[in-house]
């Protein structure tokens, strides 16, 4: 049974559902929620479907219609496409059906069901697409939902800016990611259109002619293709610097922030990398007008790693309960960009490695942020010094939350394996496959420990805030004026079901994903194309050995840390043995730098938006287009109304001088003939 | 024998003195014999160079030229005298603007 | 005699000269001023004068242009009558005296 024939159906039904639920939702019950639901349920069935076919056969999916000469629409499922389609269209029903419950009294329940239902199909149609112009053209519609999406409260001003800032900044990774795009189709075009024979049409754009191809791109086309691409996927995964928008995205309903920034949409710039990752591990540093550009996966891993440390440290001081997840996301994302750079030395593995961390994150910050939806629902209020001691009310929100948050951290038991398997919550799986088994590896490989110690640290903060927000919302007093309550069966039913992937799923499915994934490039030789780039990449077995021989402190950091961050939180928002007040006020030089979030709204908008192009760039051309240009325009037309004016003069109406022009006439021509006739 | 460039140069004066006078003068009539003038200067030419060539197809010529000249004044003074009743002066002053 | 306005007899005066010049300079140059030999036409007619009965010779040739008007030319001679009749008629009516 092939499921060839209907995949197109995954991407269609959402639609669909977009459709049907805006035209009628206002006249359905629950706001027309349940036509979504049943639309990304068969998706996810269908998604099943083509998963089992895949893993049983090894080859995958590819359905393609043409379109234009050169490009065309089509549907490409690897590995990597399968699972991150289970994993999108499972979320997005559980958060669908959470929002039934969470949106109830909301009067726009329609126009959120028909957006998150157009998300969905936005962000299927980036995992489905097999060339890379449909993958930009579902990107940007992610964009365009998740503006919508943010913004859904529009009457509020904070809500609306928001979803303006989060555009923007997205727009400009995306402009980076189009001039990407338009690089690569022309060296497509000039270098491996002339190597296409044969009489079947070939789609320049798609990702099997690229990567059968990379081999003809110069090398430092590629690496400037690489980075631009790169470029996009900092910008839709809120690395830094456009991470702005993130946590000013929290404006938006608590699903929306479950769907799009915890699950799905800023995982988009990970599967991009994810996706085209044969031609980031073939670019090179290269040396451009006197500069040297490092290798792209190497700036993937910096970046990565940066931002993961960066965000961990702004979220520690934050007092909204939904900013701190929105800066754990952040860090997590650079967690996934850090894994996905250490492919220079392990290869493929790293986007297993990758993949799996995604959705881990996908199931315990869904549960993360839904809970979080939860507590809000119940007490109200986002502000965590207004939340306390609500574990008495909300037990089965307290235990997911307690769960989730667990995997966050990535508390774990070291060296204990089961039949191969390490055995912990499922973000210790995949934090400690990306810390040891990546970044460790690195290091050992390249001497390099910067990565590492970034995926270190970023950890033990993670732990901090994540228990500081368990305690700080769960423990401790309840408060008399708020009222808490169990959230309904709709909401606690998802939770549940999440915190339990988010415990288990990594245990279970650790050796098996990643080797699954792997089989995505088998096609393309890496091992060619490493060198290409300039990378050593080591086989599985090499990699085995370095980890098998790495000194057990490394296997104990990522616990130690994790279990640290726990106690410290413990002892300082539970215990209070360390007052918060005391190094958690305004006084405190890193505090406030940390509250302030180093600045970055003072640099970002207030000196380069505002002094210096407004100041300079927009004023100096709005005065050169006024005076200069429109200068020069009234200039030639006076010039010619002037000249009318006086020639005007000629035309006197005086026959007589009529009679003076004709003989003035003659005589010219007499003279001009005479002249002619000397010659 | 005088060389015929001198009667060609005569005629050549008395036409521009002709031009001159239409150009310039205001009444009527004296535009008229400005005319006579011009088409006199023609004839003139054509005479220097019938003669010289020993020609009688030049003289033909000229014969035609002054029969026309002298339809058209008819018809010029008869303007001129429907002009003169209406206002009383050949003044073209008042007649030769071509606007409104 | 009333005249343009001095800017208009000026520019009138120097058109007038530039066509005297353009036309002397014409003359110079194509004709020259020595006498030309006369009789180089290759198809001239040839006037031999007439001699009248008491042996004086007439050298107007007026006999040859009667007889070229009447042979050659006597299509435009007739044309030319009719032209004269209808510049007469034209001129009678326009000068009339309007009847009151």
């Amino acid at each position: 049974m092939a499921v060839d024939n209907i995949v197109f159906l995954i991407p269609i039904l959402p639609v669909l559902a977009f459709v049907l639920t805006l035209a009628f939702g206002k006249k359905l019950p629950s706001g027309g929620g349940y036509i979504p639901i049943l639309a990304i349920a068969i998706s996810c069935i269908i998604s099943v479907l083509a998963f089992l076919q895949i893993y049983r056969t090894h080859i995958p999916i590819e359905v393609s219609y043409p379109w234009f000469s050169v490009l065309n629409v089509g549907i490409l499922i690897d590995p990597l496409a399968s699972v991150m389609l289970m994993m999108v269209t499972f979320v997005s029903l559980l958060i669908h059906i959470y929002a039934i419950g969470y949106m109830a009294h909301d009067p726009a329940k329609p126009r959120y069901f028909a957006e998150t239902a157009l998300f969905t199909a936005a962000m299927l149609g980036v995992v489905l697409s097999d060339n890379i112009l449909q993958f930009f053209i579902a990107w940007e519609l992610v964009g365009l939902c998740s503006y919508l999406l943010i913004g859904f409260w529009f009457r509020k001003p904070s809500a609306a800016a928001a979803g303006k800032k989060a555009f923007l900044t997205t727009r400009v990774g995306d402009v980076l990611f189009l001039a990407g795009i338009v690089i690569l189709f022309y060296n497509m075009r000039e270098h491996v259109l002339p190597h296409i024979t044969g009489n079947e049409t070939v789609y320049l754009l798609q990702f099997s002619t690229i990567f059968e191809n990379i081999h003809h791109i110069p090398s430092g086309q590629l690496t400037i293709i690489t980075l631009l691409f790169f470029g996009g996927a900092v910008g839709k995964s809120g690395q830094f610097p456009l991470h702005v928008w993130l946590p000013d995205a929290m404006e938006g309903p608590t699903t929306v922030s479950a769907l799009i920034h915890a699950a799905t949409m800023v995982t988009a710039g990970v599967y991009l990398v994810a996706r085209t990752f044969p031609m980031f591990i073939a670019s090179p540093g290269v040396e451009l007008a006197g500069i040297t550009i490092p290798a792209t996966l190497t700036v993937v891993a910096y970046i990565g790693g940066f931002t993961a440390l960066f965000a961990s440290t702004m979220g520690l001081v934050m007092n909204d309960i939904k900013r701190v997840l929105a800066f754990s996301t952040i860090s997590q994302l650079g967690y996934m960009m850090l894994a996905l750079g250490m492919g220079s030395v392990i290869g493929v593995a790293a986007v297993g490695f990758a993949m799996f961390h995604l959705i881990n994150h996908a199931f315990f910050k869904a549960c993360l942020f839904l809970c979080a939806g939860s507590v809000i629902h119940s007490t109200g209020t986002n502000d965590l010094r207004e939340m306390g001691g609500l574990m008495s009310k909300m037990k089965i929100t307290g235990i997911t939350m307690l769960f989730s948050s667990l995997a966050l951290a990535g508390i774990g038991i070291p060296f204990l394996k089961i039949a191969g398997t390490p055995i912990g919550t499922s973000g210790f799986v995949s934090k400690d496959a990306i810390i040891v088994e990546g970044s460790y590896v690195f290091a050992h490989m390249t001497n390099d420990w910067i990565p590492f110690a970034f995926g270190i640290l970023a950890a033990l903060l993670t732990a901090i805030y994540t228990f500081r927000l368990w305690f700080m919302a769960f423990t401790g007093k309840p408060r008399q004026e708020r009222h808490p309550h169990e959230s309904p069966a709709t909401m606690t039913g998802v939770l549940s079901i999440l915190a339990v992937f988010a415990l288990v799923f990594g245990m279970l499915t650790f050796l098996p994903f990643t080797d699954f994934v792997g089989h995505t490039y088998d096609h393309e030789e890496i091992h060619h194309l490493a060198v290409l780039g300039g990378n050593h990449v080591i086989d599985h077995y090499e990699l085995h050995d370095v980890v098998h021989h790495a000194s057990p402190i490394i296997f104990l950091l990522p616990v130690i840390v994790g279990v640290g961050g726990l106690l410290l939180a413990w002892m300082i928002y539970n215990r209070r043995w360390i007052s918060v007040a005391s190094i958690g006020n305004m006084r405190n030089p890193l505090f406030a730098i940390l509250a302030k979030r180093y600045y970055q709204h003072e640099i970002f908008i207030e000196l380069i938006s505002l002094k210096f192009t407004y100041g300079v760039l927009a004023l100096t051309s709005e005065f050169s287009d006024r005076k200069i240009v429109d200068g020069i325009i009234d200039g030639i037309s006076s010039f010619i109304i002037g000249g009318a004016e006086v020639l005007k003069k000629i035309q006197t109406g005086v026959v007589q001088n009529y009679a003076t022009a004709t003989v003035l006439g003659v005589g010219l021509i007499a003279l001009i003939l005479s002249f002619k006739g000397l010659i | 024998m005088l060389p015929v460039s001198y009667y060609l140069i005569v005629a050549a004066i008395v036409f521009c003195i002709g031009a001159y006078g239409v150009m310039t003068l205001r009444s009527g009539i004296m535009i008229m014999m400005c005319v006579e003038l011009m088409l006199n200067a023609a004839n003139i030419n054509l005479i220097a160079f019938a003669s010289h060539f020993s020609q009688v197809n030049g003289h033909v010529f000229v014969l035609f030229s002054i029969a026309l000249a002298a339809a058209e004044a008819a018809i010029g003074f008869a303007i001129l005298m429907s002009i003169f009743r209406s206002k009383n002066n050949v003044n073209i002053d008042n007649i030769n603007i071509l606007r409104w | 005699m009333e005249q343009l306005s001095g800017t208009g007899r000026a520019i009138s005066l120097l058109t007038a000269l530039l066509l005297l010049a353009a036309l002397l300079l014409a003359i110079v140059s194509v004709v020259g001023l020595e006498p030309l030999v006369p009789n180089t036409l290759p198809e001239s007619v040839p006037i031999d004068f007439t001699v009248w009965d008491d042996g004086s010779k007439d050298a107007s040739g007026i006999e040859h242009v009667g007889g070229l008007l009447f042979t050659k030319y006597v299509i435009p001679f007739e044309v030319l009558a009719l032209v004269l009749l209808a510049a007469l008629l034209g001129s009678l009516y326009m000068a009339k005296k309007e009847e009151e």
